[in-house]
């Protein structure tokens, strides 16, 4: 299932795939499977990208 | 005398290594590959590992059941070497279709580049042999004669388009 809420809350942020990728020190390829639903993170890695957002794990990851 | 040369040959060129590996570990920052990466990348060592193991069964079993009709045309040398290179094809183009191939900050055209002189540096005494008549020797295919640089020319050139494949898909990513 896509995660439509991550990708808005990074459009929100003016933020590219590459940026966030950088700030949770991830690859490009990650953020877009996550947001495609073709990746399950890890909990630390959900971590990473609210911190990166601004968000809470809720917010984002929470169905 | 010739039998301590060559054992000497051998362990400078480990030594090298050794020296490159320990220098570039130390060179290194932070992480190469994050958590999806190493995913996908256990997953092409899993599909490389099974797709070796049923092509040397397939093999085995061809040349063991009727090994003459085989060594007519490809000696087991060239048979066993291509399963060898099949698999490092099937984790290659896995892991580079994935995104996993490269590190998070790994530049394709290195890799490209690499992969460009190794082809060249085969192709040439590939169609040189060809040329000559002694690609194959008495019609068979072998590893030692031309086999090894055809393998080379096909594994490098199959990893070349995938590589630009998905630069081409990742471009298209961006920009949707």
């Amino acid at each position: 299932m896509k995660n439509l809420r991550l990708k808005a809350a990074r459009a929100a942020k003016d933020l590219s795939q590459d940026e966030l990728a950088a700030l949770c020190n991830v690859s490009r390829q990650t953020i877009s499977a996550i947001e495609k639903g073709d990746y399950n993170p890890t909990i630390n890695l959900c971590i990473a990208i609210c911190k990166a957002l601004d968000k809470t794990l809720d917010e984002l990851f929470w169905e | 005398m010739d039998k301590y040369a060559d054992v000497l040959v051998y362990v400078t060129i480990f030594l090298i290594i050794a020296v490159v590996a320990v220098l570039t570990r130390r060179n290194s920052t932070g992480k190469n590959y994050d958590e999806m990466q190493l995913k996908i990348r256990g997953d092409a060592y899993k599909y490389s590992a099974m797709t070796m193991l049923l092509l040397m069964a397939a093999a085995t079993m061809a040349y063991s059941l009727d090994s003459k009709a085989f060594e007519k045309y490809v000696e087991p040398s060239f048979a066993f070497a291509a399963v060898l290179f099949c698999g490092v094809m099937v984790f290659a183009i896995y892991a580079i279709v994935k995104g996993a191939f490269f590190s998070i900050d790994g530049k394709s055209t290195r890799y490209l580049a690499l992969c460009a002189v190794v082809v060249l540096t085969n192709a040439i005494p590939m169609v040189t042999s060809i040329v000559d008549g002694t690609f194959m020797k008495d019609g068979v295919l072998s590893f030692e004669n031309g086999g090894s640089n055809l393998l080379c020319v096909i594994c490098f050139t199959a990893v070349i388009c995938a590589i630009i494949g998905k630069t081409i898909a990742n471009k298209k990513e961006m920009d949707e």
